[in-house]
């Protein structure tokens, strides 16, 4: 236990690795809810899927990866937008079509870099113990962007992802903030690509605050509820993962699926005995 | 300049070259309470979509207060059918009533104290001051459509359009919602999209029969019309769904 603390304070990759941890469960948390109530998962798989495009163009022009993957995933935000609000019945299409053609776009260009490309595994799959200081750094700064717009617009974002409609009618700026959300979305899943990969990065983004919808009832606390959750599963699967040798994105997602699970069946039985009365 | 509210000339609309709606013409006056009735895709949504500036037609001329629709849709209230939102949604009552008075644009999240205490007044003028932290999923139909005409009165709007706010609940809370009405229509001109020709033709003073074509029934003149014959009234009420 003592030698494990040790590791996690002495060695900057650790470190690196549990301040990365920190900053995802943030925009997790505030972001997973919306994503759910809105039933948009679809979507930001998308999102997750084109930053690879992005990531391959960026190998191949010799820029750092994680622009590649913003301005990708910012991209496949601004159509899926686009084709959303005005209602085009391709929707379904669109997204399926950014979903794998960014994935191949990614794929050629990382063909056609000359050398041996191993990263694309940590891209797919992330690899949190090669967080590097200078991506805390963007971490840190677009988790404050996010949280700032959530907090400051945290009643119009509740009104479109309750009642689409009702903001329609009043004028309440839907497209501006439907908008928002899905570029709020493309910068959660550029943090998250080192920390889960952006195949497994739905299963974060959602799980932590279906679990929390479960018990509360207020946006507010399930916002609160999904940080501390996604905090937990991350920081455990960076323990366990290290200490079993294993890979930790899918640890992470392995133990927050299972709490998900045990958690439902809890709630199911709770509730059961509570309506008998 | 007239006062009416709204007023449709000559208005037609289609999706996609389909017709909807063919040379409506229709004026809604101060404190009319219409309802309008009519088949499945006869065009009652697109018609308050129009009224609501949602749609542009491509033919004739729809005002409301005179002005282009899009302009003054502030000042008119919608109660959508609930059917449209996610009830398992975490939020409670009173956060949905506050949303009424939601701006476009604001620095802060939270609502003034002053906001809160209209919002509980308007939750007791609805008679659910006591659901006021229940979240959504636990209200009953009756209930839900209060909190909505709650919401869609926090702007205090002249004009109150519901669509089918009787769709999903019993007919003791259809009474009850309809006499609602019946009292803001004291203030306020109210407009109803409705499929129970019953309820509509005890309350509402003007039946609109929409089936792309539209036919009104000023309910006044068919009372004048056939005086002591209830049953004929309702006959004619009947065949717009025709």
């Amino acid at each position: 236990m003592n030698g494990l603390l040790y590791d996690f304070t002495h060695y900057q990759f650790l470190i690196n690795a549990v301040l990365a941890s920190i900053f995802a469960s943030i925009i997790l948390g505030l972001l997973g809810p919306l994503i759910v109530v809105k039933r948009i998962s679809s979507i930001c798989g998308g999102i997750a899927h084109s930053a690879l495009g992005g990531i391959g163009i960026a190998v191949f022009l010799g820029i750092a990866p994680l622009w590649g993957a913003l301005g990708a995933s910012i991209a496949a935000a601004l159509v899926i937008s686009y084709t959303k609000l005005k209602g085009s019945q391709h929707e379904d299409i669109i997204i399926s079509v950014i979903w794998s053609l960014g994935m191949a776009i990614g794929l050629i260009f990382i063909a056609m870099t000359p050398g041996y490309n191993r990263n694309i595994m940590t891209y797919l799959f992330g690899n949190i113990l090669l967080v590097t200081n200078s991506e805390i750094v963007v971490s840190v700064v677009l988790s404050l962007i996010v949280f700032a717009a959530v907090f400051t617009f945290y009643r119009q974002l509740i009104a479109i992802t309750f009642d689409e409609e009702f903001t329609v009618v009043r004028r309440l700026g839907r497209n501006v903030y439907f908008v928002l959300l899905l570029l709020m979305v493309s910068i959660a899943v550029v943090m998250l690509i080192k920390i889960t990969g952006m195949i497994l990065v739905i299963a974060l983004m959602t799980l932590p605050s279906a679990t929390a919808m479960l018990f509360v009832d207020k946006m507010s606390k399930v916002m609160f509820w999904s940080v501390v959750q996604s905090l937990i599963y991350c920081l455990t699967g960076l323990v366990v993962g290290y200490l079993l040798n294993l890979p930790i994105g899918a640890t992470i997602i392995v133990i927050c699926s299972l709490s998900y699970f045990v958690l439902l069946l809890l709630k199911k039985n709770l509730c059961c005995s509570g309506n008998k009365q | 300049m007239n006062n009416n509210p709204i007023e449709i000339r000559e208005l037609s609309f289609s999706y996609e070259s389909i017709p909807v709606l063919e040379e409506i013409n229709l004026v809604i006056r101060k404190q009319d309470f219409m309802a309008i009735i009519g088949p499945n895709g006869g065009g009652k949504t697109t018609l308050i979509k129009l009224i609501l500036g949602e749609l542009e037609p491509d033919k004739g001329t729809i005002t409301v207060f005179g002005e282009k629709p899009s302009k003054v849709s502030h000042r008119i209230g919608y109660v959508p059918q609930f059917s449209t939102f996610n009830k398992q949604y975490p939020i409670r009552v009173m956060e949905v009533v506050l949303s009424g008075m939601l701006k476009k644009f604001s620095l802060t999240p939270f609502y003034s104290h002053e906001e809160k205490l209209q919002a509980l007044e308007m939750l007791e003028s609805m008679k659910i001051q006591h659901l006021k932290d229940n979240q959504v999923s636990k209200l009953s139909g009756g209930q839900m459509q209060r909190m909505l005409i709650a919401r869609a009165m926090m702007s205090n709007p002249e004009i109150l359009i519901l669509d089918e706010p009787t769709a999903s609940v019993d007919i003791v809370m259809e009474q009850d919602i309809f006499e609602i009405l019946h009292q803001l229509n004291q203030t306020k001109t109210i407009i109803v999209i409705s499929h129970d020709v019953a309820f509509v033709s005890s309350y509402a003073n003007k039946v609109v029969c929409l089936n792309r074509n539209l036919d009104i029934h000023d309910l006044k003149d068919v009372e004048v019309k056939y005086p002591n014959d209830k049953s004929k009234q309702t006959q004619i009420i009947h065949n717009c769904h025709l």
